[in-house]
């Protein structure tokens, strides 16, 4: 945040004491909403929600504040012990104070340090410190330009934000070399923008034209930008070259893909597919499918026949085949047929017709063959013969027989 | 007629030919790859590298779905050539539409964490709402739009059910891109939405990176 | 990855890239005066050439029935069909004859014979069929000029094999006839 502190150097005085003390304070109600008691951090997000509904009950309450049954009343949805628990340790921190309005008279205010800690806690879980850091530039920004600024106000805050960026970078190179599951999972929220780092130079290049004398500060500073940006620049190198081809897609919060689907132009849209080619629409009407259809449409439907069918995709092949039932026994009809009462014929005899019809059957003997209802077997031999005449010239013997039953 | 594919098919006996005719048909124009058990050409891998020559004489190439299942596409490069060709791209109309229906029922869902497989197919669909209503698209084309795409085979309707609204996932075509396609899909799609993220930075970086090695090596 | 095969980057052969441009544009057409790309099979009919893909041994995508394999999907594919046999009751003339070239006939008669094969609203069933003879057409089926209001068989049907055709003759023969005009309909 912007310059407060600067520790002087030399001995303690009581001056220092209590600066400190007081800076201790800030910490403690800043944290106190994810306090679990004085001494640790809360292990359940629920305890946070109980200190968010007490604080915003005590804004909408004003001046008053609350007395100690309207807290518990607005907390009633949580348990006694849970609600006990929060209110001794807000009160402990000093998030929520105890004043006495008239004598006999007990009421509660809340701290305004713990609803803004409370907020900026909110937007680091939302978006691991991006927004923050945003913030934090501009802020930074805004105090370069401002007259009342001191070199040494400049100073630190410049070496907080080059130890942030450090901090960064650090956490997103420890990321890059770790598993890529982790890397996806965390790096956006870690990552700069190419806007981050611009905001980040400029407000370098503030800092360096107004107290030159930064210089060395300065130069930390960039190196610390630069740092971040190659370490992001690393992070997102990794990812995409990383196997797979959509897992990256949600390196974009949803958020911006749906901005992006809403307010893109139609040609930005049609940019995304542009080098990409299709086949185009080639149904097949074979001559017996033209047949079936004709064959089995709605013409033979009594009184009032089926209108046409509505705007919904026909469910694939259900228009071109029968059901499976039909479709075994046709493989049975057909290798009965090849087989004419045997219980074995060399494939060679029955490939009489034409390619195509030869295609076909060879097809259907092997569907048969495959087929675990149909006591059927397709048998090869790897030797070769020559057919000189015949249509296929080239024959493998085989033979179709009936297995066993 | 199969001339073209003679020399190819010539060393074969009948069986075998059957088997290479079946795979290359099944590959061009099934609507979901095709499973190698079924097929002796795919499933063995000297037969698979004729399959291939095959697919290569109209610039096609195998594609391998999971394990065991295969299906055709474009070759990368032949790809690339068509592309040059404006008749060859499908129209602005369609692409903003099929765009939409990536983001929506791919992207969105993926950010989100929905989607397990690493797939352009989505069980997620874009309801025709967000198309009709959401969008800077014009009024007026979407429905030429979204029918020619579904003549296409480039999304797909998925009926309204009992408590979803129904809508359009993306078609059986995009079993036929390669791999290389379908990561330049990703990419693109990344450059277009995030162009400020530090992954659109790295992927025009890397870009830059081939172009210049091509003009090195040209 | 892909795309290996030794085909240098850049160095598509052109005869490679005129095939993939079939299978992306459809049936795509050229003047009858150039050369058919090698490789690619072709439908004239003495002015324009339609290109279509090449597969081999005869194998047509009705293959992947017997592999009980499912084609890309089609809406609506019963009706599609049904109206393709209107279309070609009227267009393919001489059934003896292959389906390609064909003849052109009004689209009110296919709409027409579509009519008398299904029963029910007949309105509705127009506006369906006209949808349809679209589709057909955007697809290769039929050529449709919406201008003089006629079809002809498209450049797809030249793709049938003589042998598959047996059972779709016996079927057109018996379709209701198409009406017969004294105005001509054609032209």
């Amino acid at each position: 945040m912007s310059p407060t502190s600067e520790n002087a150097p030399g001995a303690a005085s009581l001056d220092d004491v209590l600066v400190g003390e007081a800076v201790l304070g800030v910490y403690r109600q800043m944290f106190a909403a994810l306090a679990r008691d004085s001494g640790a951090v809360v292990d359940d997000p629920e305890l946070v929600d109980v200190a968010e509904t007490l604080l915003a009950a005590f804004a909408d309450a004003g001046e008053d504040g609350l007395s100690r049954e309207q807290m518990r009343y607005v907390c009633r949805r949580y348990p006694a012990d849970v609600f006990e628990n929060r209110l001794r340790v807000l009160k402990g921190l000093g998030a929520v104070r105890e004043v006495f309005p008239k004598p006999n008279q007990l009421r509660y205010r809340a701290s305004f340090t713990s609803v803004v800690g409370l907020m900026f806690v909110r937007r680091m879980m939302l978006d691991g410190g991006q927004s923050e850091m945003h913030r934090l530039l501009a802020l930074e920004q805004l105090n370069v330009a401002d007259p009342r600024m001191t070199a040494e106000q400049a100073r630190g805050g410049a070496d907080g934000l080059a130890r942030a960026f450090r901090l960064w970078s650090v956490e997103l190179l420890t990321l890059t070399n770790g598993t890529i599951e982790e890397l996806r999972e965390q790096a956006p929220k870690l990552w700069g923008t190419e806007e981050i780092l611009i905001r980040a130079e400029r407000l370098h290049g503030a800092i360096l034209r107004r107290w030159p004398e930064l210089d060395r500060t300065c130069t930390d500073l960039r190196a610390a930008i630069y740092a971040y940006g190659d370490a992001s620049r690393r992070a997102a190198a990794r990812l995409s070259d990383s196997a797979g081809t959509t897992r990256n897609l949600t390196l974009l919060p949803p958020e911006t893909w749906r901005t992006f689907a809403r307010t893109a132009s139609r040609e930005d849209l049609a940019a995304v597919l542009e080098g990409f080619v299709f086949d185009a629409a080639a149904p097949w009407h074979e001559p017996s499918a033209v047949v079936a259809a004709v064959e089995d449409g709605p013409r033979a439907t009594p009184p009032r026949p089926a209108p046409p069918r509505p705007s919904v995709p026909d469910p694939g092949l259900s228009d071109d085949t029968g059901s499976d039932g039909a479709a075994v026994e046709r493989l049975r009809a057909v290798a009965e047929q090849t087989l004419r009462g045997n219980d074995r014929v060399a494939v060679e005899d029955v490939l009489v017709e034409d390619w195509a019809a030869s295609r076909r059957l060879l097809a259907d003997l092997s569907s048969a063959h495959l087929h675990p209802e149909l006591p059927y077997r397709l048998v090869w031999s790897d030797a070769l013969d020559v057919r000189p005449g015949g249509s296929p010239t080239w024959v493998t013997p085989g033979w179709f027989e009936r297995t066993a039953p | 007629m199969s001339e073209l594919f003679e020399p190819l098919l010539r060393p074969y006996d009948e069986r075998r030919r059957a088997e290479l005719v079946a795979a290359y048909m099944a590959v061009e124009h099934a609507a979901e790859p095709v499973s190698e058990v079924r097929f002796a050409a795919l499933r063995e891998p000297a037969l698979r590298r004729t399959v291939e020559g095959m697919l290569a004489l109209t610039g096609r190439t195998l594609i391998r779905a999971d394990q065991t299942r295969w299906i055709s596409g474009f070759r990368d490069d032949v790809a690339a050539e068509l592309a040059r060709d404006p008749e060859c791209v499908p129209p602005v109309r369609e692409r903003a539409v099929l765009a939409l229906v990536l983001i929506h029922s791919v992207a969105i869902p993926r950010a989100a964490g929905l989607l397990a497989d690493d797939s352009w197919l989505s069980p997620y669909p874009t309801p025709v709402d967000e198309l009709r209503r959401r969008t800077q698209l014009p009024v007026g084309e979407l429905d030429a739009a979204l029918r020619r795409l579904r003549t296409a085979g480039l999304v797909a309707q998925v009926k309204a059910g009992a408590d979803d609204a129904g809508g359009f996932v993306p078609g059986p075509q995009f079993h036929r891109l390669t791999g290389a396609a379908r990561r330049r899909l990703q990419e693109e799609l990344i450059l277009a939405a995030g162009p400020d993220s530090p992954l659109a930075a790295a992927i025009r970086a890397r870009r830059r990176g081939r172009e210049r090695d091509e003009g090195e090596t040209a | 990855m892909t795309g290996g095969d030794g085909a240098a980057s850049g160095g598509v052969d052109p005869r490679v890239l005129a095939r993939a441009r079939v299978r992306v544009l459809g049936v795509p057409v050229i003047d009858a005066s150039e050369p058919v790309p090698e490789g690619t099979a072709a439908a004239g009919d003495g002015e324009r050439v339609w290109l279509l893909p090449s597969w081999p041994d005869g194998a047509t995508p009705a293959l992947l029935e017997e592999y009980e394999t499912a084609p890309m999907p089609l809406d609506r594919s019963g009706q599609a069909r049904r109206v393709l046999a209107a279309a070609l009751r009227c267009c393919w003339t001489r059934p003896d004859d292959a389906p390609w070239p064909g003849a052109p006939a009004a689209v009110a008669d296919v709409l027409e014979v579509y009519g008398g094969m299904s029963r029910g609203d007949a309105d509705l069933a127009r506006r369906w069929a006209t949808g349809e003879l679209r589709r057909l057409a955007d697809t290769g089926w039929l050529l449709l000029d919406e201008e003089s209001g006629t079809v002809r068989p498209g450049p797809r049907v030249a793709l049938w094999a003589e042998p598959s055709l047996a059972s779709l003759r016996d079927l057109l023969r018996r379709l209701p006839e198409p009406p017969q005009r004294a105005e001509g309909g054609d032209e």
